[in-house]
């Protein structure tokens, strides 16, 4: 890991918000380009992180890795060793566009841009362009429906939800969420405290 | 409206949207149903529906949604 890299990750380490990082990483040019009110949450900055740009209010999920180049060419090498291939590694820029969300352990791949109003569910693996307005999912992650209807979905569903502040939970709130949940598996009685039991 | 009804039953033939009238409201349609069916009329009719179009009453019956087309595409013209 190069020093300048140590350094940045160190640095996104001591600042809470994943806002913040996304701020930082602006402030200090680290990637190739940051857009208005992003969100950071990885820790390690990625190799290479020049090569990467974010447009605007585009959200990066702490365990979520974007990638831009590979070392299949060195691991080739080895395999045949008379063989050229050229550089042992191969650079591919990534760019995402406006309001995207890429989910926890997602991973984007190298050469690969990103459409406006898009959501990378977790887990997938993107491995070639994303059209805009899509919801991607899957190993190659393929488009599985669409943002603005799932935006649609949870708008006309507002109601349902109880509003609380981030990351504090009340008990009221929360014995509401087991209540729909018991409702929609058709439950009567769920154990809340199994310890208490033995 | 026969056209719309043919496109709503397509998602889902068991529910009936001629006379149901809490399709959102009362829980008939399930989330991904919802999905299917917005999908559905915004890609059949070629029209874009705004945040603010985006509320249970606009959803909760077959009439209330070809009311919704007719004012997007009233506003397209």
């Amino acid at each position: 890991m190069t020093l300048r890299r140590a350094y940045h990750s160190i640095r996104l380490l001591l600042i809470r918000s994943e806002s913040g990082r996304a701020e930082y990483l602006k402030k200090k040019h680290v990637l190739g380009g940051v857009g208005v009110g992003c969100r950071w949450g990885p820790w390690l900055v990625p190799l290479y992180p020049e090569l990467i740009i974010l447009h605007d209010n585009v959200c990066v999920h702490k365990s979520a890795h974007i990638v831009v180049h590979d070392m299949m060419n060195n691991f080739l090498q080895r395999c045949a060793p008379k063989a050229d291939f050229g550089s042992i590694e191969v650079l591919g820029p990534v760019e995402i566009h406006d309001n995207v969300y890429i989910s926890m352990n997602a991973t984007v791949m190298p050469n690969v841009e990103i459409g406006k109003n898009c959501i990378i569910s977790a887990g997938a693996v993107v491995t070639g362009d994303i059209a805009e307005n899509s919801i991607v999912a899957g190993n190659p992650a393929k488009v599985v429906g669409r943002f603005d209807a799932y935006l649609a979905l949870r708008h006309i569903n507002a109601s349902k939800n109880r509003i609380f502040q981030n990351q504090h939970l009340p008990a009221d709130v929360a014995e509401y969420a087991w209540d729909a949940f018991r409702k929609k598996h058709n439950r009567t009685n769920i154990e809340r405290d199994m310890s208490c039991n033995s | 409206m026969q056209q719309l009804i043919n496109l709503l039953k397509s998602v889902n033939p068991n529910i009936d949207y001629e006379n149901e009238k809490g399709l959102i409201s009362d829980g008939v349609i399930d989330s991904l149903s919802f999905v299917m069916i917005f999908t559905a009329i915004a890609e059949n009719y070629g029209i874009e529906i705004p945040l603010e179009e985006m509320k249970p009453e606009n959803f909760d019956s077959a009439d209330a949604m070809l009311k919704l087309i007719e004012r997007m595409n009233n506003k397209g013209q």
